[in-house]
């Protein structure tokens, strides 16, 4: 595993992008809204069940905003990850883990890209390759 | 032949020797010297073959497949063995009499079929030049060589396919940077307010997609002029739909259909990408296991916009109101006869009743 972590502003930037990363969080089923409005109009959005790991920290990735003045848009820091098992079919082996380790504080590897699409939901999204429970640190 | 001081190389439509030819003989004027006194392929094709045509009767197809020309570049300007009379294409030969290379295409990775393309037949004829099809393609080198994204060999539809959509990538880039051009856009609530040059306003007022034009719910790239709420604001829908369209070849370009949707609609989600996937090879009317890439333009469109309506585009529910630009006013013309008004005075009082040179257009205008 070969990435740069990088603290800057409260926030931990990772590069290269193409690097998998070990990220620590919390494992949760989110029930949100999709198309058209993600939530601005919940009577008519579509409503979406995703993963996401929630960070102790927000976490962000290398990013060159579209102009200057649209960093704060185009380069978001976020504390909730989207996690994407794209490769896999469905009910696969880390999904399968996933739904085990629900609720309960994980190490999700995989790389993370920044969203082209208000559909990826989070600012930053993370494609998953392995999920593992972290294990309670024993007692002293 | 040769009558006056420029001569020029008249070559076909993929660039091989097709006579010499002077202004004169070939009905062309005498006028700015053509760029390198050349007419190449950049000059009209059938000016090109006309001329020769005007030059040399109906015997020119003739001499073209004799070795004799004047030049030793034949077919796209590859040049011929003399003693073998096939064109050089520095990994294979071709022969112009055959109409094909003398030797097979071959792939450095074990294939049985190399560069085979189901979707098309012409693909598994490794002698043919460019699958047969040399009005859209060209084949630099004779050989294919996959890793090479400029592979102009014959087959590889994704390669060619490839460098379409990287034309068709600045193409609609130009196009978005002429849409864009002065105009602005501010989101507030659900409306975002677009003012263009002339001073018309129009107000989409709606769910995201429509109010930003924005049907593939694209944060940032390709052209966007604003943000709203996380959506990137595009110019207009054609832009948002081209910008949708750059996405998913950059993002996906070297993935099927079906992988596509996997990613971008995972079933994680709760979505079925199958049925997305086969909705969507429906619509295009290519089977599912098509790379982006391989998707013409018009196929592409059809395939944007099909994503769109799949992700709720949609105008039902939403308005757009337009304003007319503020009457204009001409404060030229009005200054220009003020002025005139005013020198005439000038003149006038001054008792001086000639006109200086360079005024006599506007006195007489009058």
């Amino acid at each position: 595993m070969v990435c740069a972590m990088v603290s800057a502003n409260g926030q931990t930037i990772v590069e290269p992008l193409d690097r998998e990363v070990a990220l620590a969080g919390e494992l949760h089923k989110v029930h949100g809204y999709g198309a058209p409005g993600y939530g601005e109009n919940k009577k008519v959005d579509a409503p979406i069940t995703y993963w996401v790991l929630e960070l102790p920290n927000p976490v962000n990735v290398v990013c060159t905003p579209e102009k200057p003045q649209w960093e704060a848009d185009d380069c978001k820091a976020t504390k909730r990850l989207k996690l994407f098992f794209p490769s896999l079919p469905v009910n696969n082996e880390v999904e399968r883990k996933a739904k085990a380790m629900q609720g309960h504080r994980v190490i999700a590897t995989g790389i993370l890209h920044r969203s082209d699409t208000v559909g990826e939901i989070t600012p930053i999204y993370m494609n998953v390759t392995e999920l593992q429970p972290v294990l309670p640190s024993p007692k002293s | 032949m040769l009558i006056g001081n420029r001569v020029f190389v008249v070559r076909r439509g993929l660039g091989e020797f097709a006579g010499l030819a002077s202004a004169r003989d070939s009905g062309f004027d005498e006028g700015p010297p053509i760029a390198g006194g050349v007419i190449g392929r950049a000059a009209p094709v059938g000016i090109g073959i006309d001329a020769v045509g005007v030059l040399q009767g109906d015997g020119v197809d003739d001499e073209l497949a004799t070795n004799d020309d004047a030049t030793e570049h034949h077919f796209t300007q590859k040049e011929r063995d003399t003693e073998s009379g096939n064109d050089y294409f520095l990994a294979r030969y071709y022969s112009s009499a055959l109409g094909r290379f003398t030797t097979p295409d071959w792939s450095a990775k074990t294939d049985p079929v190399p560069y085979a393309v189901f979707t098309d037949p012409q693909s598994l004829n490794l002698y043919a030049y460019v699958r047969n099809n040399p009005l859209t393609r060209i084949d630099a080198a004779g050989h294919c060589n996959p890793s090479d994204w400029g592979c102009n060999s014959w087959s590889g539809s994704g390669h060619y396919a490839a460098r379409e959509s990287a034309a068709q990538a600045k193409l609609a880039a130009k196009k978005q940077a002429q849409q864009q051009n002065g105009v602005t856009a501010k989101a507030k609530g659900n409306k975002v307010t677009y003012t263009y040059p002339d001073g018309s306003k129009v107000v989409l007022k709606g769910d995201h997609p429509f109010r930003d034009n924005n049907p593939g719910d694209l944060r940032s790239g390709h052209g966007s002029i604003g943000r709203d709420g996380g959506f990137a604001i595009y110019p207009s829908l054609q832009a948002g739909v081209d910008a949708l369209g750059a996405t998913l070849t950059g993002k996906y370009g070297d993935s099927s259909i079906a992988d596509t949707m996997k990613a971008f609609a995972p079933a994680s989600d709760g979505n079925d990408p199958v049925k997305y996937a086969a909705t969507l090879a429906s619509a295009v009317g290519v089977p599912a296991s098509t790379k982006i890439s391989a998707l013409t333009s018009a196929q592409l469109m059809t395939f944007q916009y099909t994503i769109a309506n799949a992700e709720g585009y949609s105008a039902a529910g939403n308005t757009a109101s337009y304003t007319a630009p503020p009457q204009q006013w001409t404060p030229n013309e009005d200054q220009e006869t003020r002025r005139y008004d005013r020198e005439l005075q000038i003149s006038s009082d001054a008792g001086f009743y000639g006109l200086r040179d360079g005024e006599c257009e506007w006195a007489d205008h009058r």
